[in-house]
């Protein structure tokens, strides 16, 4: 009796044992997805980041390059001096103006490209994508042939009369913020087209029908409704202006400096690592409390969006 | 005779005098609209009484959503007018024609709580606070909804979902209220229940009220009139009963309720005289419709079929045999196979005096016997 009782339990207890480590594989396969990303980003972006951490703790010496430390000093130090307060703001500034003027160039852009664009409608995606394809420093280059001295808009413009000096833009704000919102035009166009694009016909019609005028249903329906996707284009544009690198170098002013050339500076040209790590950590921090702001103003103000 | 005034009849016939703007609250006059080749309404007329609930009847792409457009005026027409209160409604943008209207889907605004939808139409025309904040509460009893009045629509059900459009779309006291399939996202038993309710709430209300739908029980259940469409046109005004009990045309015959269609030939008799013979051996003298040698179809609605052991002066051919017999709760359902063609009768469900594999012969009451001519495009 016993003996046969083992014979029969003991294969059963394998197929219990097989059948729970299924199971567990089971709860780990949908995360095998991950697997490719993360064997990207760990090696690539996490571990750099994570020395980057610790370097902004580290001290510049002139003469041994960085000394191993665990000292505040370089945050002390980009936190009170003017001068890297002047790019903080600098740069935040830029950011957000770039961010305002893709939105109003984007919006109604997105807005005739899914509410009336009919035959149009692939050519108009087509020149948001455009600017995606073409080499950032191709496009630089262009917009130094536009904005040069003797550049198109000051030869049109000294040719017509209206002018007598050429006007400085190439190497000034006028030059870098015009080709930066050229450069983050489609990060705020394609979510609109998206969250526009998610708004039912019937309620423009509902609008219409209850009494409201065209301006009211954008202002009181559109608008509201298409929010998820301004909060979104803004998060991208204001993130990778603060970030950008070749626009402010190419066509940037060196009186008006701005955040991404000056921590480049600071580690190519100065050889001062620790102070790179500290500033783009910095950095680092500002985009994250952006996004964080902007997320919990938009829970604030679209409570509704939670229950979609 | 309550048919006022039929549709889609030729330009000339319609002599029919203007009716009076205090008779008649909305008037369609002969409108139409075409999309290419497309007519997808044809030239209709139609005069709503004041408070009248009146039904666009028909299958999908029968013009009457397209109606129904042109009266809120998201569709302008090609040709005719439309008058409310005896002004034209035409050269009026949507927001200025005071109609009411609840969507299919409802089209409630998903970032609005319940209270903010339905008072969005008072705050468009720019009521006081007070009067809105007052309208609004009565919206809310009257459609009970007192509890969901903080809620947004994604979390209210589907039924109260269209109780808020209903409150929505006459919360501004529209002229009219415009009911576009409003019940058919519903299942099955929750849209039993809104047909009473909204049934009883219109007539209370006394709103001149259009129901857009498909389902021929939904426009029963609801309206006083009901206005069958085809292909773009009006084919037939009438209370529930006159449009069952005398349909125009195989097409509205077939479209109400369910109907044995059987083809036949109208013939010479022997004493001369037309009659209808069905391939099947039934025969009808001096049918209403066809000219000897014209294909008609004999129509008997399933709940007039009787059955008989014996046969009789509708069938004395070869008799039919019983196929199937089905119980359907409130009827059984006798299917009769007559020289390959399916003949249903319905009786009451405990009806069990035959079965299946009986010999049989068709019969009904003349009266319920129709001749028509059938629509060659089917």
């Amino acid at each position: 009796m016993t003996a046969q009782a083992i014979d029969t339990i003991a294969p059963r207890r394998e197929t219990t044992l097989s059948a729970a480590w299924r199971r567990r594989m089971a709860r780990a396969a949908p995360w095998l997805w991950l697997a490719p990303g993360i064997a990207l980003f760990l090696p690539f972006f996490i571990i750099p980041m994570a020395v980057v951490l610790r370097n902004s703790f580290n001290r510049d010496d002139p003469l041994a390059l960085m000394v191993s430390d665990l000292t505040l000093e370089n945050y002390a130090n980009i936190l009170t001096d003017s001068y890297y307060l002047t790019v903080f703001s600098n740069s935040i500034l830029v950011s957000l103006g770039v961010t305002v003027g893709t939105l109003l160039l984007g919006y109604p852009f997105a807005y005739y490209l899914v509410r009336h664009a009919k035959a149009s409608r692939g050519f108009l995606l087509w020149v948001v994508y455009l600017p995606l394809m073409v080499s950032v420093i191709v496009r630089a280059f262009g917009w130094i042939v536009i904005t040069a001295d003797t550049g198109l808009i000051n030869s049109v413009l000294m040719a017509t009369g209206i002018l007598k000096q050429p006007l400085i833009m190439l190497f000034e704000l006028e030059s870098m913020v015009p080709a930066m919102i050229h450069r983050y035009l489609p990060l705020m166009v394609l979510p609109l087209i998206n969250a526009i694009g998610k708004i039912d016909d019937s309620l423009y019609s509902a609008s219409a029908n209850l009494g409201a005028s065209h301006a009211r249903t954008f202002r009181k329906v559109i608008l509201p409704l298409t929010a998820p996707g301004i909060v979104a284009g803004s998060q991208l544009v204001f993130a990778n202006v603060l970030s950008d690198f070749v626009i402010p170098n190419l066509l940037g002013s060196t009186r008006f400096r701005l955040l991404a050339p000056v921590i480049y500076e600071e580690a190519a040209v100065q050889v001062a690592w620790a102070t790179a790590a500290a500033l783009a950590m910095v950095m680092l921090v500002l985009v994250t409390l952006m996004l964080l702001l902007s997320n919990w103003t938009f829970r604030r103000l679209a409570p509704w969006a939670r229950t979609l | 005779m309550t048919v006022l005034e039929l549709g889609s009849q030729p330009a000339g016939a319609r002599d029919i005098p203007a009716p009076a703007a205090a008779e008649f609250d909305l008037d369609i006059r002969g409108v139409s609209k075409r999309y290419g080749a497309l007519k997808a309404v044809d030239n209709s007329s139609l005069a709503i009484r004041k408070g009248e609930i009146i039904s666009f009847l028909g299958p999908s792409g029968c013009g009457k959503s397209t109606l129904l457009n042109m009266i809120a005026g998201f569709i302008t027409p090609d040709a005719g007018d439309i008058r409310l209160a005896g002004r034209s409604l035409i050269d009026l943008p949507p927001n200025r024609r005071e109609t009411g209207m609840v969507f299919q889907h409802y089209a409630l605004f998903p970032h609005m709580t319940v209270k903010d939808n339905i008072a969005y139409g008072l705050e468009a025309r720019r009521q006081p606070a007070a009067l809105i904040r007052e309208r609004v509460a009565t919206m809310l009893s009257l459609l009970k909804l007192d509890e969901f009045g903080g809620r947004y629509p994604a979390e209210l059900s589907g039924g109260q979902r269209q109780r808020v459009a209903v409150a929505r779309a006459l919360a501004p006291q529209p002229k009219v209220l415009l009911l576009d399939e409003a019940l058919s996202a519903l299942d099955k038993n929750l849209r039993e229940e809104m047909q009473i309710e909204l049934s009883l709430l219109l007539r209370r209300l006394q709103i001149t009220t259009i129901l857009v739908t498909h389902d021929q029980a939904e426009s029963f259940a609801i309206s006083d009139r009901i206005a069958i469409m085809e292909r773009g046109r009006i084919v037939q005004v009438g209370t529930p009963e006159e449009v069952y009990r005398n349909p125009v045309s195989s097409f509205v015959l077939r479209f109400l309720g369910s109907a044995n269609e059987l083809p036949a030939v109208v013939e010479k008799a022997a004493d001369g005289r037309p009659v209808a013979v069905a391939r099947c051996g039934v025969r009808v003298a001096e049918p209403a419709a066809g000219q000897p040698g014209d294909d008609v179809g004999i129509f008997v609605r399933s709940e007039d079929t009787r059955l008989s052991k014996q046969p009789t002066e509708l069938h004395p051919g070869q008799s039919g045999v019983i196929t199937l017999v089905t119980f359907l709760g409130s009827v059984s359902r006798f299917v009769v196979d007559v020289g390959g063609l399916q003949v249903v009768a319905d009786y009451p469900a405990d009806f069990r005096a035959l079965a299946v594999g009986d010999k049989v012969y068709i019969d009904a009451e003349r009266a319920h016997v129709r001749v028509m001519t059938v629509d060659a495009e089917r």
